[in-house]
């Protein structure tokens, strides 16, 4: 069964809990099972608690090329044998880096189960047997491409690496981006390799979840073949970070780069993910920028037309999350006005409590949004391991919607007025002109 | 330093220990089990009495529904010469005010429902793409009813979405990949052609269309009796049937046209390289490609093979090549675009700046192998397989499964053609994957479009044999001489 759906006594919509079965085994490895025979298809998440927050210094970027050497062969797979067994098997195998964690995926016909955990434990137990100069080059420039496609050639690509450098100090491990320096990551050595395999890629540093047409006794019985006898890594021990209060002015960065209208990015530290103000300041987002009738959206594109484009977005993460506004001007507009139109209703919104309805809708959405993602399997088993990694709660699906239900328009002021202070933020602006020189 | 001295420490431990293993032979690949059985969907057909065919697929598992509304010949495809952008625009406006609703107060209701209602304008057909709770399904039925049948094509909406639409064409040369896509389509059909202009027009052309324009074209291109709606996820086909009978199905406009076939083919070529200079760009993005056949050729499942060779995946050897061997790009793609009538094969990717010409060079040299040497018994049945087992992932979700059935209804073909997909593609040889490559891909036959910095990548463009090159602009338009 998909998601057991528990009616309560007052006949509210019903609380969606993911079913599923775990076990840890004594290396550590925490293992989840999601039961999902809908399509015979098996999924395998690998979560490891790892990203671009635990690198040290001269090494940015190092998490995630590390992530594309897991896909380059290990003790008993030759380079390329990974992906031509899961390909043949119908699937794929992907992973993406962040700045806390990196998550592996793969996907085949649900048959070929126990090809995926052999894969997976081989690269666990032996990617350095066979890993080479050879193989980090190759990936070096991958990553590189994958910079300029992702950054330097995308209009306004280099903003994002903008604000992390200014919106966080230097000392804190979001300050710079998981795509990382290429002066960095062209230093990057085997040894780092070796290192960084040794300390992060370890079961007690792991949380797997098995979904989809699989059996609990039979993934069970499986995990334990290929992956028990894997011995046990002490604790890493990763840079620790004393989360940064909140700015105490404003900074201004004016950039340009080959594009035609200027856009502006309003940018204020907030809480971690999973913490009490996460809600409200979601809320606080879909209320500013969500739908047409939205405060932002009303104001700068539909009534005034100044703007050709606006987005508020609230993320939270493991150690601080990032409130972010940004709208693209339309031709001739002074990007001034844009920012200080956008304030004028942040202030709005931090000195008087939204409309009910107001609320009711970006909540409405919001609980449309979350029940579509619990649709896809393999959107589930990530749910499901982010919870068990993040809210140190794997039966938080319930809870997770109870929070946002629960927000009421007072909490949404409060948390504006506290967080998006005027004299608090980072304002970006790219204006027409020459690409900027990236770092 | 600390890092160093970490290093060197590590640099004594030993390898992991896999005799401490319990697998007696770790390099045999584990046996797979027997192969589980999948049955794709089965969809209840029901009609309604304006003609909308309705498609029903049941799945109860969470409380939401999906729908696809399919309008085929309201497309780009179906532009007027002259009014590039007019099917688009068309279907954006159908949800600025419609049924004595307002455009904010469709948005509001939108979101108050929890629902997502989306109206796009593909090239063969347009569609309305719907999500909602199975507690909403009936208000945001009303809702679709209203976008669908009664848009109010308000002046005041009209001059608003229109400037929104021409800054967003004004700004083209920011987005230099729909620059590089525009080029070839446009020198592959003919820009003035159904396949061969750009969906959202060229600003040259859009800023003369008239609100009048929108509400012939609607009138003429919205046919119910064309249409398919496709329900799926936690329904009742009754219910829903009851409901539809007394809402969109009692729609009964008249002065609609029957939908017909695209023109389209390939245009007489005057040149093969078509180049746009954008100083300064690390990397050159760059479309490869021709007219391939179209959705009801008999060499569909060949094809499909052959580009899921060629470019469909992490194994396929234009990434293996470009990427893995050389390098020089984060990723290459090849895809058939199956349209009524021929539509492209494309070939894609974004290679580094230096290593232009030298890419280009190396995927003009893979299709030509494809074109001449048949694929070894392993990469044939690796390919097979991959698109045999991959088909129940299009079922994953309700939306995917609306949009499965709705590509069915646009190219008539038979409900249970998913059920008999894996044999299509089982009986496909060596073969027949070199015949249909050596019908489209020997690289003689290629169109190559290259957005980059002309002053570093020209020189080698040049050397590769293609004859002399045209310029266009940064919109993608050609350069007079």
């Amino acid at each position: 069964m998909l998601v057991a759906l528990v009616a309560t006594a007052h006949a509210q919509p019903a609380d969606p809990k993911i079913a599923y079965q775990s076990f840890t085994l004594a290396n550590g490895l925490r293992v989840y099972v999601i039961e999902d025979h809908k399509s015979p298809t098996a999924y395998e998440v690998m979560w490891f608690r790892v990203g671009s927050k635990d690198e040290v210094e001269k090494r940015t970027g190092f998490a995630h090329l590390f992530e594309h050497l897991m896909f380059k062969g290990s003790a008993h797979l030759p380079d390329g044998l990974m992906d031509k067994l899961l390909e043949g098997a119908g699937g794929w195998s992907n992973a993406f880096t962040s700045s806390d964690m990196t998550v592996y995926q793969n996907v085949a016909a649900s048959n070929f189960l126990e090809t995926m955990l052999w894969i997976d434990a081989d690269r666990l137990a032996g990617l350095l047997d066979t890993f080479d100069q050879k193989k980090l080059d190759n990936q070096r420039d991958v990553v590189l491409n994958e910079r300029r496609q992702s950054y330097e050639n995308q209009p306004y690509g280099m903003s994002e690496l903008l604000i992390q450098d200014a919106l966080w100090p230097k000392d804190f491990g979001y300050h710079w981006s998981t795509i990382g320096y290429p002066a960095d990551l062209k230093a990057a050595v085997v040894p780092d390799v070796a290192t960084f395999f040794r300390t992060y890629y370890v079961p007690n540093n792991a949380t797997m979840v098995i979904a989809g047409d699989v059996k609990f006794d039979d993934v069970k019985a499986l995990v334990e073949k290929y992956f028990a006898w894997i011995p046990k890594a002490p604790e890493p021990v990763r840079p620790s970070y004393k989360t940064p209060a909140r700015l105490t002015k404003e900074v201004v960065i004016n950039s340009t780069d080959d594009v035609q209208v200027p856009r502006v990015y309003l940018n204020w530290r907030g809480p971690a993910s999973f913490t009490g103000e996460e809600p409200a300041l979601d809320m606080a987002s879909a209320i500013l920028s969500d739908g047409k009738s939205s405060r932002l959206y009303k104001r700068l594109v539909y009534d005034e037309k100044i703007a050709q484009s606006v987005r508020a977005d609230f993320s939270g993460e493991q150690l601080a999350g990032t409130f972010q506004i940004v709208a693209t001007a339309k031709p001739g507009v002074d990007p001034q006005r844009l920012i200080k139109e956008i304030s004028e209703e942040v202030d709005r919104l931090a000195s008087t409590p939204p409309d009910a309805r107001e609320l009711e809708r970006a909540q409405n959405s919001h609980e449309a949004a979350f029940l579509d993602g619990l649709e896809p399997v393999l959107r589930r088993a990530i749910e499901l391991a982010r919870y068990d990694v993040q809210a140190h709660d794997p039966d938080f699906f319930g809870k997770d919607l109870a929070r946002y239900r629960a927000v009421t328009a007072a909490q949404v002021q409060a948390a504006t007025a506290k967080y998006l202070r005027p004299n608090a933020r980072v304002v970006l602006t790219i204006s027409p002109g020459k690409k900027a020189v990236s770092k | 330093m600390k890092a160093l001295a970490l290093v060197l420490l590590c640099a004594t431990a030993s390898a992991a220990p896999f005799d401490k293993s319990p697998i007696a032979d770790w390099t045999q690949t584990p046996a797979a089990q027997p192969e589980a059985a999948f049955k794709p969907p089965v969809p209840k057909r029901l009609k309604l009495k304006n003609g909308i065919t309705v498609l029903v697929i049941e799945n109860h598992a969470l409380p939401i529904v999906a729908m696809q509304l399919l309008v085929p010949g309201a497309g780009a495809a179906d532009d007027p010469a002259k009014q590039g952008g007019l099917a688009a625009f068309t279907a954006d406006m159908l949800d600025e005010g419609a049924g004595g609703l307002s455009a904010i107060q469709i948005a509001e209701e939108t979101d108050r429902l929890g629902a997502g209602i989306g109206v796009f304008a593909g090239i063969d057909a347009a569609q309305v793409s719907v999500k909602t709770l199975t507690k909403t399904l009936d208000p945001t039925l009303d809702l679709v009813t209203k976008i669908v049948s009664a848009p109010a094509f308000d002046e005041k909406e009209f001059d608003r979405v229109r400037g929104d639409r021409l800054t967003s064409l004004e700004l083209r040369r920011d987005r230099p990949r729909e620059v590089a896509q525009l080029v070839l389509s446009a020198a592959l059909f003919g820009m003035t052609t159904a396949y061969g202009h750009p969906s959202s027009g060229i600003r040259e052309e859009f800023k003369d269309i008239k609100l009048t324009d929108l509400q012939a074209f609607y009138k003429a291109h919205w046919n119910p009796a064309a249409m398919t709606l496709v329900v799926a996820g936690d329904v009742d086909p009754d219910a829903l049937k009851a409901k539809l009978d007394a809402g969109l199905g009692a729609w009964k406009p008249t002065g609609a046209k029957r939908p017909t076939r695209p023109v389209a083919a390939a245009a007489k070529l005057k040149n093969r390289l078509l180049l746009v200079d954008r100083p300064g760009a690390e990397q050159s993005d760059v479309r490869i490609g021709l007219v391939g056949p179209d959705r009801k050729d008999r060499r569909y499942f060949a094809f499909e093979v052959l580009t899921s060779t060629l470019g469909g995946g992490f194994t396929s050897r234009l990434v293996q090549r470009l990427r893995e061997q050389l390098g020089i790009t984060y990723g290459a793609h090849a895809g058939m675009d199956w349209r009524l009538a021929p539509g492209p094969f494309v070939i894609s990717s974004a290679i580094v700046t230096p290593s232009t010409g030298q890419g280009i060079g190396e995927v003009l040299k893979i299709l030509d192998d494809l074109a001449a040497n048949d694929l070894s018994p392993e990469e044939l049945e690796k390919s097979k397989q991959n698109l045999i087992r991959a088909l129940p992932a299009q079922f994953e979700t309700n939306a995917a499964t609306a949009g499965a059935y709705a590509d069915l209804a646009l190219h008539g073909l038979p409900d249970d053609y998913y059920a008999r997909y894996a044999d299509g593609i089982r009986k496909v040889t060596a073969k027949d994957v070199k015949a249909a490559a050596k019908t489209i891909v020997p690289s003689g036959r290629m169109v190559i479009s290259v957005v980059g910095d002309m002053s570093k990548v020209r020189a080698d463009l040049d050397k590769l044999g293609l004859g002399e090159a045209a310029m266009h602009d940064l919109y993608g338009l050609p350069v007079a001489h």
